[in-house]
């Protein structure tokens, strides 16, 4: 349930553009608004839902929010502008604090409307055409991969490890919930050819695919931490690099914090070009409140000193840090004056963004499975003003966003806005 | 007020003889143009630029002028030296999905080497035939006493 009087006291959409005038696009500002406050299709609208044309979610992937059933609403959708809403309303309604927009359908085409108000059109995400193939064990290809509307993703670690300790899982995560308490899924021989072949079989959609993208949970095994999570990334990159015959192309991987040692090992023995790992909140004291796994196992500092030896490894602009916008303001200890954690987060982004690392900025949305559903996220002006300063600190130490970009993920709106800054 | 390409131009457009200049506005608001043939004319009238270049400046102003409502304009040139001028706004981009992978795969019959990164959908406001005579022929007619005293005097 929403709060009733929660319009009085923020701005609203048309207040923020008004405020940022030319300084953003209003595609990436109406973008947040509707990942932060979520959105549900009208009845009409939703009877233009086809699972066999547009990108319904055939199971749990990240095994995130989902329980038994997967969500019958697809999980994106892209404005007219090229901008991606990576979110899908099943998530939106029930411990959000704001109304969430609505979609309609006016003459035939999809629309974002809030109050009655008409701001975008937009179109769903369409299917993979991979998804209706078998592997040659049998296996359904949508069981191997997902993908976003340019990249294909394989996540071949199915459970977090940080989570093995209870309460030490990362605070606004949901992601791998649904496999919190199982042993994850056993990665044989047979996994790996059918992974060749699914990404075989994705790039026969000429013109799908920009970008290959692997995660998973953090798998903490091996001689040396994180060892046996490398291990698994190593074998499952060679074998998607079997069916693209290219000694390196473009590879987001989004990991746990790895040694040189390991990174170099990613660098040397697989095709992978970018990394991503994520510090999450970019403030040491919240980050051991919010995040005590890492914490307990790597800690803020060492963390920030593998994303610099990242930049060694792989150089300036392939190395981003995945953060949880606005989980800074988060109650009780987070910060309760915005401007207080704007200064306070932008002031260390710059600082990292000195060692060659960009930001991968995720909209912070208390989602129903995480530590911290019931709280309270920022404003609109907030997220803006944050996207902005990121997108500055990138500018200012001169580092291009080569891997996570619009067309490489969608979901970051700091770097949604790189589109338009020349190289 | 949008207007529609008409059939002649149409098929000016589509003739890889006929040059093509698209003209921008970069973000700092400086003017960008380009030669640029993968510009043509669809069934309904819109204009439609293939995008080849991730970053070109082409491609970041025309991402720009559709976040910020900016015009863009295109001038044909025949190889008779008759050309036209089209003013027209931006209104829509598609990056992915079927009818962007419908150009790709031409494109990429066209040229192996060919890699789409964006199709790019402009809405004409303003069209009017360039071509010298013609220009000059409307000028005297609707300024006709804007001529050096010497031309009067032939």
């Amino acid at each position: 349930m929403s709060e009733s009087n929660w319009r009085d006291q923020e701005l609203s959409y048309e207040q923020v553009l008004d405020k940022h005038n030319g300084d953003i696009s209003k595609f990436t500002v109406l973008k947040i608004d509707v990942t932060r406050r979520g959105y549900v299709y009208s009845e009409e609208a939703a009877k233009v839902i086809d699972p066999n044309k547009h990108h319904v979610e055939p199971n749990d992937f990240l095994g995130s929010t989902k329980t038994t059933n997967s969500s019958p609403f697809p999980i994106g959708l892209v404005m007219r502008d090229g901008t991606t809403i990576c979110s899908e309303p099943g998530l939106s309604t029930i411990v959000r604090q704001r109304d969430p927009y609505v979609i309609e359908l006016i003459d035939n085409k999809l629309y974002i409307t809030d109050q009655g108000r008409v701001y975008e059109e937009v179109e769903i995400w369409e299917r993979p055409d991979f998804y209706d193939k078998v592997t040659s064990n049998g296996t359904p290809m949508w069981q191997i991969a997902s993908a976003r509307p340019q990249r294909i993703t394989i996540a071949p670690g199915t459970k977090c490890h940080f989570w093995d300790k209870p309460g030490n899982g990362c605070k606004f995560c949901a992601l791998f919930s649904g496999h919190r308490c199982d042993e994850g899924e056993f990665r044989d021989e047979k996994y790996f050819q059918d992974v060749t072949e699914t990404v075989a079989e994705a790039l026969k959609q000429k013109g799908r695919y920009a970008s290959f993208h692997m995660t998973s949970g953090s798998t903490l095994s091996g001689r040396e931490i994180f060892d046996d999570e490398v291990e698994l990334y190593i074998k499952t990159l060679k074998a998607a690099g079997k069916a693209i015959h290219s000694d390196k192309f473009p590879t987001k991987l989004v990991a746990s914090a790895f040694s040189k040692r390991q990174l170099e090992r990613m660098r040397d023995e697989t095709g992978m070009t970018g990394y991503v790992t994520d510090l999450e909140v970019l403030n040491k004291d919240l980050f051991g409140w919010i995040c005590p796994g890492k914490t307990e196992f790597i800690g803020y500092d060492e963390w920030k000193k593998r994303l610099y030896d990242a930049v060694d490894v792989f150089g300036r602009g392939q190395v981003n840090c995945g953060i949880v916008a606005g989980v800074e303001t988060a109650q009780p200890y987070g910060f309760a004056d915005e401007d207080k954690a704007l200064e306070i987060v932008l002031k260390e982004a710059n600082e990292i963004a000195k060692h060659g690392v960009t930001f991968s900025e995720c909209v912070w949305t208390t989602l129903p499975k995480s530590y911290f559903s019931k709280q309270k996220t920022p404003s609109l002006d907030y997220y803006v003003r944050l996207a902005l300063g990121l997108a500055e600190a990138r500018r200012r130490n001169g580092i291009q966003e080569n891997i996570d970009d619009y067309r490489r993920c969608g979901n970051h709106p700091n770097t949604d806005l790189a589109r338009i800054e020349k190289w | 007020m949008s207007v529609k390409i008409n059939g002649t131009l149409r098929n000016i457009l589509s003739d890889k003889s006929t040059i093509k200049l698209l003209a921008t506005l970069t973000p700092e608001g400086e003017v960008h143009s380009a030669v640029k043939q993968s510009i043509f004319a669809d069934e309904d009238g819109n204009i439609v630029y293939l995008e080849f270049f991730e970053k070109s400046q082409t491609n970041i102003d025309l991402v720009n002028s559709i976040w910020f409502d900016k015009t863009v304009s295109i001038t044909a040139v025949t190889p008779e030296r008759k050309s036209w001028y089209i003013k027209g706004k931006p209104v829509r981009t598609r990056v992915f999905g079927k009818e962007y992978e419908a150009f790709y795969r031409q494109a990429e019959e066209n040229n192996p080497n060919n890699d789409l990164v964006a199709v790019y959908y402009i809405e004409p406001l303003e069209i009017y035939e360039q071509t010298y005579d013609v220009q000059q022929a409307k000028h005297k007619e609707k300024f006709p006493l804007y001529a050096h005293l010497d031309k009067y005097a032939d």
